[in-house]
């Protein structure tokens, strides 16, 4: 079973004169474990993209499932449970709660889903240590660096028994140095079993990417076979 | 760093949508106090505005219980009360031992006049027991001690004042000089002022109260044999409505406290909601539900209530216990300060706290029905189509118009229903003028233009605040208006009052003329009856005049218009009339009413050219057939004669009013006067009665004290306005003031927040050249025109209350007060956008914002 899957998927804004077609008939799967990355110039549908596979708004038409759930058939809760549970978002500016510390914040999607403080806290202080942040979980995001932030939105993103991770420019806010720091998160996050997806300008961020694919007004117009990234060079695994 | 997790487990495929339970209402109130301790800055103005809301209701529905005072400082504890005049001086021991018969128990109290020298209006002395059985809760011992001895008196501070006595000092009574040997009072009605001597200790009273419990048939059926019944209370008659009215007058407060609490708190809460929208965002893409997003709002809706209420109520209690002395004063009466309405303040304060949490659900839906995505980006939701609003609110407003009808004024649920109504109908039309505004903006220049088109962007919390903003002038409005139509009533019912910068010198005390009332001539046959015709006497009037001129003198004025009276010199005097009688010279318009009664009017002044140049009406513009010109509607039908002399009394002849509506409306000003025609047709004389005086500003307390004392010295009186008159005058200001303040409060925070959601395009304009300048018409615009429409807005509704209150006498309202309207509507939008000059600065955080 896909971890995600768009078939057909459209995206129209607006009406008439000023009516835009974000996603054309958009076909695309992405397997467990599988790290794909979008990129495309300005305006050619990667955010939009990336925002229907992760239930954030629904497709003018076609289909999304997500772990074999056709969205479609979801109602709002249901979408958001998905998300608490299987769908892990990483946005480009962080968009960590100010008045939360780091540990909270990563703790957060369990903590709305019922899971007590205590055992939210253990699951979020084990995100963050495998991040490397086990000793800032109690900073607040003003007392990070910008790297540190976007490393616990990418833990807010695992943590739990995420399936999917969907970054948009995750290393947008970044030095080069943090952005492959954070790239090479993304792709270890990946080689446990999480599908991802990522959006990004970056021609050598994408190459961590098993897949890349190319956006031009809405339509995948090319896409590269499964390569092998920087990361294998890191991987002591000889069969891959 | 790598992470094993385990496969996909079939559950996802179909998740049950979990709303998260305890640890998840955990995690959102521990947010949401968080906010609430980050952004206390942001919300101080909500915050404050809310305190003050429920602190200004705490005092409010304190004053409204203790507004009106009990019957005690009129029946004591008696319930019931009869006044006898002239009982002669030894009637009253008939007409009390007859009482006593009728009743069985009675307490009597003796009264007699003192004239206050210079002032037409005498002072009451008193022979009251402290320890009456009945009167004992109508005095009160302020300082000294009570009389005892027949040389001692006690006086209450007003006449303290108007003698400039102190204990130790003497009163001087009738030729004789009673020591003052205490300061005392009527706690039950601090208007009261009297003198007081022991009981027994008037000889030859002008009147006696009887004070006694029966019932009021019995009442009714009494008769004293020695003098007349000037007046029958009974006391419970109006307690039931007095009941009713302070039960009403409590609901309306907590009405429209809670509706205004409501707006304000929603305008607050938009902001709040528009400043978290990408954290929203960003929890609802993490996967919270609808009602979590919702629950941040609401919770910290909750937090502002619960801070608000208790803070209100706290500094409502503190206002109202510390200002008790003050708050007395204006109520008229001592009260218990802890009489107030306990229930009504808690409950009050509940409320507030469900208002606030009720207030952010609105904008808590609207943040969580935003799409996500355009929650992250911060964009506000489109705004609503304004029409709609509109349709709905015309609707509502017409529907709290009908039901302010049908109320009569007595139907408690048809008034809040109407009241509520009316304010949802203008908060609904709010956005409407705000749109109206925004099309406008097209040909201004580009700072307003941007201004205009920011509020109807902002329109949802512009258009709360717009709603909370006219609430505020609404109320002061309808209050002002009240105030203006009440003393124009009051000027049509009592004979009026002179503004406040008038005052006019008589020539004789006008209410000493037979009972007449009015102004009087230079000389008065003094006792007996005489069949001399009246004769002037220049040199008393030519000493009234120099003390009128000295009066204006003083005041800084030289506005001083002589008031003649028409006198017809050959009317005889007939042997055996009165003392006093010489005033029947006078010559006056009647009104028959009926079939026996007939109204006479007070004052009918010549129409000299100086009166007319004073009020500014050409003698062309008079008819040549008119005998009167009158600022009154109701004299068609008068007629004109002297009370006296060469025709009888019911010899009056028809007369041609001529209604001129440049003349004042108050009796004792020239409200009416005589047209020359009339004079000459009847051979009257003009002779001077008194003086009007006109001041350039208000005439002050110690300015009319000197005046007093110029009249007493050379033997004649003035007049000046009353008490009443001068409390609904301060009631207009007062709360044309307040509600100006509030205002601008509301808009502070309004235009503060919008302006600070805009920095984006402060960054653009500074980018683009833009000066200081031009950042602060930003400000100023914003502010003006959101001032502007609540002006608008707030009146109209005000007079669509008013008007709906009155429709059944709608002429109340025909006094319009323009000053206090004016400065509701034109001068608030001065101040605001002044105020946003000033202070509207770049913020200094131009840069990316936070996720909050």
């Amino acid at each position: 079973m896909s971890a995600l899957q768009l078939t057909q998927v459209s995206k129209v804004y607006g009406s008439g004169a000023t009516q835009v077609h974000a996603l054309r008939e958009v076909d695309l799967i992405v397997q467990p474990g599988e790290l794909v990355a979008v990129m495309g110039p300005s305006g050619s549908g990667k955010s939009t993209l990336l925002t229907i596979a992760g239930s954030l708004e629904e497709p003018s038409g076609g289909e999304v499932t997500v772990g074999g759930a056709a969205l479609s058939r979801l109602s709002r809760g249901e979408c958001a449970a998905l998300r608490r549970r299987a769908i892990g978002y990483v946005f480009q500016d962080f968009n960590l709660l100010a008045g939360l510390t780091a540990a909270e914040n990563v703790s957060l999607p369990l903590e709305l889903d019922g899971t007590t403080a205590k055992a939210a806290r253990v699951a979020a202080l084990a995100a963050l240590d495998r991040l490397g942040l086990a000793e800032r979980a109690d900073r607040f995001p003003d007392d990070l660096s910008g790297g540190e932030r976007q490393r616990v939105a990418i833990a807010r993103a695992v943590v739990g028994e995420r399936r999917l991770l969907l970054a948009d420019e995750p290393s947008g806010a970044l030095d080069s140095v943090n952005g492959e720091a954070v790239m090479r998160l993304v792709r270890e996050t990946c080689q446990g079993g999480v599908a991802g997806v990522v959006v990004t300008h970056d021609a050598q961020l994408a190459s961590w990417a098993d897949r890349v694919i190319f956006l031009r007004d809405g339509r995948i117009v090319d896409q590269t076979a499964q390569v092998e990234g920087p990361e294998s060079l890191l991987d002591a695994d000889p069969a891959r | 760093m790598s992470s094993t997790l385990a496969p996909l487990p079939p559950s996802i495929a179909a998740p049950p949508p979990a709303r998260g339970g305890a640890p998840a209402r955990r995690a959102i109130r521990r947010w949401a106090w968080r906010l609430l301790r980050r952004e206390w800055r942001q919300q101080v103005l909500v915050l404050a505005l809310l305190t003050v809301a429920v602190a200004a209701t705490t005092v409010g529905l304190g004053l409204v219980v203790n507004v009106q005072g009990t019957d005690q400082g009129v029946f004591g504890t008696a319930n019931a009360r009869i006044d006898i005049g002239n009982p002669g001086p030894n009637g009253v021991a008939v007409d009390v031992a007859a009482a006593r018969q009728h009743f069985g128990t009675v307490e009597a109290i003796a009264h007699a006049s003192v004239p206050v020298p210079g002032s037409i209006t005498p002072v009451d002395l008193r022979a009251q027991d402290p320890d009456g059985m009945f009167s004992k809760p109508m005095l009160r011992l302020v300082s000294g001690s009570y009389p005892v001895s027949p040389s001692e008196a006690a006086v209450t501070t007003a006449v303290a004042t108007t003698f400039s006595l102190k204990v130790g000092s003497a009163l001087p009574v009738n030729g004789r000089a009673l020591r003052v040997v205490g300061i005392v009072e009527n706690p039950k009605d601090l208007q009261d002022a009297f003198g007081l001597v022991a009981a027994g200790e008037i000889s030859s009273p002008s009147s006696v109260t009887l004070l006694f419990d029966a019932s009021g048939a019995k009442v009714m059926n009494f008769r004293p044999p020695a003098g007349s019944v000037r007046g029958i209370m009974y006391s419970g008659v109006d307690a039931a409505q007095q009941q009713r009215n302070q039960a009403l007058a409590v609901l309306l407060l907590a009405t429209i406290g809670l509706t205004f609490i409501g707006l304000l708190s929603v305008a607050g809460f938009t902001v709040m909601a528009q400043r978290r929208l990408r954290a929203l965002g960003m929890i609802a893409a993490i996967g919270a539900t609808d009602r979590q997003v919702r629950r941040v709002m609401m919770a910290n809706g909750a937090g502002v209530g619960v801070v608000g209420a208790i803070t209100g109520a706290a500094l409502g209690l503190a206002v109202w216990f510390a200002l008790t002395p003050a708050f007395e004063k204006v109520v008229g009466h001592r009260y218990d300060p802890f009489a107030l309405p306990w229930w009504a303040v808690i409950a009050g304060a509940v409320l507030a706290i469900l208002t606030a949490l009720a207030a952010s659900w609105w904008p808590a839906r609207a943040a969580a029905k935003l799409p996500i995505v355009a929650a992250l980006s911060g964009r506000p939701a489109p705004p609503q189509p304004v029409h709609r609003f509109a349709l709905l609110g015309t609707v509502l407003a017409a529907t709290g118009f009908v039901a302010l009808i049908l109320a009569h004024a007595v139907h408690t649920v048809l008034i809040v229903a109407g009241i509520l109504a009316t304010t949802a109908g203008m908060l609904l039309l709010a956005p409407l003028g705000i749109r109206a505004l925004a099309a406008l903006a097209g040909r201004a220049p580009i700072a307003v233009r941007l201004a205009l088109r920011d509020l109807a962007r902002y329109q949802a919390r512009s258009g709360a605040a717009l709603a909370a903003a006219s609430l505020a002038i609404g109320i002061a409005a309808t209050i002002a208006v009240t105030a203006a139509a009440q003393q124009a009533h009051d000027h049509t019912l009592t004979g009026g009052n002179l503004p406040t910068n008038q005052l006019i010198v008589w020539l004789a005390n006008p209410n000493n003329q037979g009972g007449r009332g009015g102004p009087g001539l230079s000389v008065a046959p003094a006792g007996g009856g005489t069949t001399t015709p009246f004769a002037p006497n220049p040199a008393v009037v030519a000493s009234a005049r120099s003390t009128a001129d000295a009066i204006a003198q003083a005041l800084g004025t030289s506005t001083r218009v002589e008031l003649d009276a028409a006198v017809d010199l050959n009317a005889a005097i007939p042997a055996g009339a009165p003392p006093g009688s010489g005033q029947a010279n006078l010559v006056r318009p009647i009104t028959y009413q009926g079939q026996h009664g007939f109204n006479q009017l007070t004052t009918p002044y010549v129409a000299s050219a100086a009166v007319l140049g004073f009020y500014k009406i050409a003698s062309t513009d008079i008819s040549a057939s008119s005998d009167i010109v009158t600022a009154r509607s109701d004299l068609t039908g008068s007629q004109l004669g002297t009370g006296f002399g060469s025709r009888d009394s019911r010899d009056f002849y028809p007369i041609t009013a001529q209604v001129a509506k440049g003349l004042p409306n108050y009796t004792s000003a020239p409200n009416t006067l005589i047209t020359q025609k009339a004079m000459t047709v009847n051979g009257y004389t003009a002779e001077p009665v008194g003086w009007l005086v006109q001041a350039k500003q208000p005439i002050t307390s110690a300015q009319i004290t000197d005046a007093r004392h110029r009249a007493a010295a050379a033997g004649i009186t003035i007049e000046t306005r009353t008490g009443r008159d001068r409390t609904l005058q301060h009631l207009r200001d007062y709360s044309t003031g307040a509600g100006v303040l509030v205002a601008l409060g509301v808009l502070a925070m309004t235009v503060g927040l919008i302006r600070s959601e805009t920095a984006g395009d402060l960054r653009t304009l500074a980018a683009t050249g833009a000066s200081s300048a031009t950042r602060r018409t930003l400000n100023a615009a914003s502010a003006a025109a959101l001032a502007l429409l609540g002006g608008i807005l707030g009146t109209a509704t005000a007079y669509l209350a008013l008007i709906a209150w009155h429709w059944h006498d709608i002429s109340y309202l025909n006094r319009p007060p323009y000053p206090h309207l004016a400065v509701l509507i034109l001068g608030l939008p001065a101040v605001a956008a002044a105020g946003a000059w000033i202070l509207g600065r770049t913020p200094n955080d131009l840069s990316r914002r936070r996720l909050e």
